[in-house]
């Protein structure tokens, strides 16, 4: 049976990282996730933060372009800044998870990742991004 | 919306990132001692000469001992992707070896009745470990089974992986482990091996070396007693040697490792399996229900599987009412078909699982020549790498034992806090295991470490 590369790296290669990417996601859109997941609608609206606020003359970006952008930004970062802001925007832990996590005060780290979203936009507005 | 589209970008960030971000969580998480799912194999592959009447009077010295990988915690995820980038294994190594499996597990799985738990992974490490030493038209049926070019890309892709996949800490334990035993000697004259074969299998596959007289049946029990404590006690074979033999070749697996959502013990409850001829047995079943996980249901089975905690996953393919399983296993690609192909879909999973340990052997020379590998086991076979007297393989055996039960950890830093009972089921399977089903456990890299199938629990 012929089965294409893609197909075969993903299963079972990938198969439960993929499996929990989309759960996340797809929690996410429920009522009961964003609960769960600190608020969906308060996560979206801290990554109001990040948008870049001046227009270019380049079209909206893609996706997949943007996601490498934003790879790149979180390589550039310190460990602990790097994992916080995965935890919070990828994996949906609450702030104060995250602050019992690393010994932190809650009002401390809500301020650190809201450096963290400024520093993504002063980024992004650098690397001429429009969304 | 802007702030979604950053929300979507950050959702395809790079995986290692993610990766990286699985620890922060560690601490958190309390651990048990007792083992989830413990699983160990040992295969000897013996190898004899045409002289016979061999003198009595050796002892065992070991010629080399290896050195293992340093072991890291199962939370250590810098140690772990060093390891993985010092360490490379070509994608097309990973799908050789799934594909061997296939081949084999097939051809081993479909016949006959009753329990079985092969390791595929152990039987294309003691191949590859015997294709070392071959030569010529031997080398070349062994190489395009085990699906590589050469023996050394097999020499350097065994060795990246055993480092890859080997796991020692206070979760798991993923440790192949592989011996060779040399005859001293044939009618008063020693035989000489070749230094070559030997560093290559300390190096790369962490071969340890002894040399005995295989006419003395102490050599047999050394042999059982190594066996013995690589795979933690779980297996202790009688080993009977014979004055023909000039070298075995011995491998091992040990794997145990915990459920990432244990079971509840309080939970597991006596129900009925309904066996294939009709009969019924009364067993004891572990319970749990996922708020959400990934499964696949197609024509003829239902798919799910349950993560353990050092990265690896345990699948369980049941087959619908009236399928039986060994037409799942009836070919390669029906192997490849369940354990790979289907739609992923994701809801609440109903997990009903029979409490089960079992012991299982298999002879595989025969297996192996259904599969073209004729010369090994012909007197002019050519094991010049090996040594230069006429040797040729004359068995192969494969003996192993698995065992699984509720514990786990209670939560992980993966996933279970997160998954158990989250939000409002969008599908939904049962994984109602009260009928014969076929399962697998693969590595952190994909690859099958075991494939079996369950069918009778009196076993």
């Amino acid at each position: 049976m012929e089965v294409s590369t893609a197909r075969k790296a993903k299963i079972p290669y990938c198969l439960f990282r993929e499996d929990y990417k989309k759960h996340i996601h797809r929690l996410l859109k429920t009522k009961q996730g964003q609960k769960r997941y600190s608020g969906g609608d308060l996560l979206l609206s801290e990554l109001e933060d990040c948008i870049p606020s001046r227009n270019t003359v380049w079209g909206e970006m893609e996706n997949k372009a943007l996601s490498r952008l934003i790879s790149d930004w979180l390589n550039t970062l310190p460990k602990e800044d790097r994992i916080l802001f995965v935890r919070r925007y990828w994996y949906g832990d609450s702030v104060k998870e995250l602050a019992s996590a690393i010994g932190m005060t809650p009002s401390k780290l809500a301020s650190r990742m809201y450096r963290l979203r400024s520093n993504l936009k002063d980024f992004l507005e650098k690397e001429e991004v429009t969304l | 919306m802007k702030n979604k589209k950053i929300f979507n970008a950050i959702s395809d960030i790079d995986d290692e990132l993610i990766e990286e971000a699985k620890e922060i969580k560690k601490s958190k998480y309390r651990t048990k001692k007792v083992l989830g799912v413990v699983a160990s194999i040992v295969l000897i592959i013996g190898i004899s000469l045409l002289i016979k009447d061999m003198k009595e009077d050796s002892h065992i010295a070991p010629l080399a001992q290896v050195i293992y990988p340093k072991a890291y915690a199962f939370d250590d995820y810098d140690s772990m992707g060093k390891v993985r980038d010092e360490n490379p294994v070509a994608y097309n190594t990973i799908k050789s070896i799934n594909n061997f499996a296939y081949k084999t597990g097939s051809l081993i799985l479909k016949e006959g009745e009753g329990n079985k738990n092969y390791s595929p992974l152990s039987l294309y490490y003691a191949l590859a470990l015997a294709t070392t030493g071959a030569e010529s038209e031997t080398e070349m049926e062994l190489l395009d089974l085990l699906g590589m070019p050469d023996s050394k890309t097999l020499s350097t892709e065994s060795g990246n992986l055993y480092r890859q996949l080997y796991k020692d800490n206070k979760i798991g334990k993923l440790k192949i482990a592989n011996s060779i035993w040399l005859g001293n000697e044939i009618n008063g004259e020693p035989v000489t091996f070749k230094d070559g074969f030997i560093e290559n299998a300390t190096k790369n596959f962490y071969a340890s070396s002894y040399n005995v007289n295989f006419a003395d049946s102490e050599t047999g029990k050394a042999m059982g007693k190594w066996i013995s404590e690589n795979t933690n006690g779980t297996l202790s074979p009688e080993i009977k040697t014979d004055s023909e033999q000039i070298l075995s070749i011995i491998n091992t697996v040990y794997f145990h490792d915990q459920w990432i959502n244990r079971f509840d013990k309080d939970k597991t409850l006596e129900d009925t399996f309904y066996l294939l001829d009709g009969k019924e047995a009364r067993i004891d079943f572990m319970n749990k229900t996922l708020g959400s996980a990934g499964f696949a249901k197609e024509k003829d089975f239902t798919r799910s599987s349950l993560g353990l905690k050092n990265g690896g996953q345990m699948i369980f393919i049941l087959p619908h009412q009236g399928v039986s399983p060994y037409e799942l296993l009836s070919s390669p690609d029906e192997i490849e078909r369940i354990f790979e192909e289907g739609e992923d879909d994701y809801g609440e999973v109903v997990w009903k699982i029979p409490k089960f340990s079992f012991d299982s052997e298999f002879k595989l020379k025969d297996h192996l020549k259904e599969l073209g590998i004729k010369e090994a086991f012909n007197p002019n076979a050519d094991f010049t790498c090996i040594t230069d007297n006429m040797a040729y393989i004359s068995n192969i055996q494969q003996e192993t034992y698995i065992s699984i039960d509720e514990e786990g950890v209670e939560a992980s830093a993966f996933t279970q806090i997160d998954y158990v009972g989250s939000a409002q089921p969008e599908g939904r399977a049962e994984m109602i295991l009260n009928r014969p089903f076929i399962y697998g456990i693969i590595a952190p890299n994909g690859n099958l470490i075991f494939i079996g199938i369950y069918t009778n629990p009196a076993e």
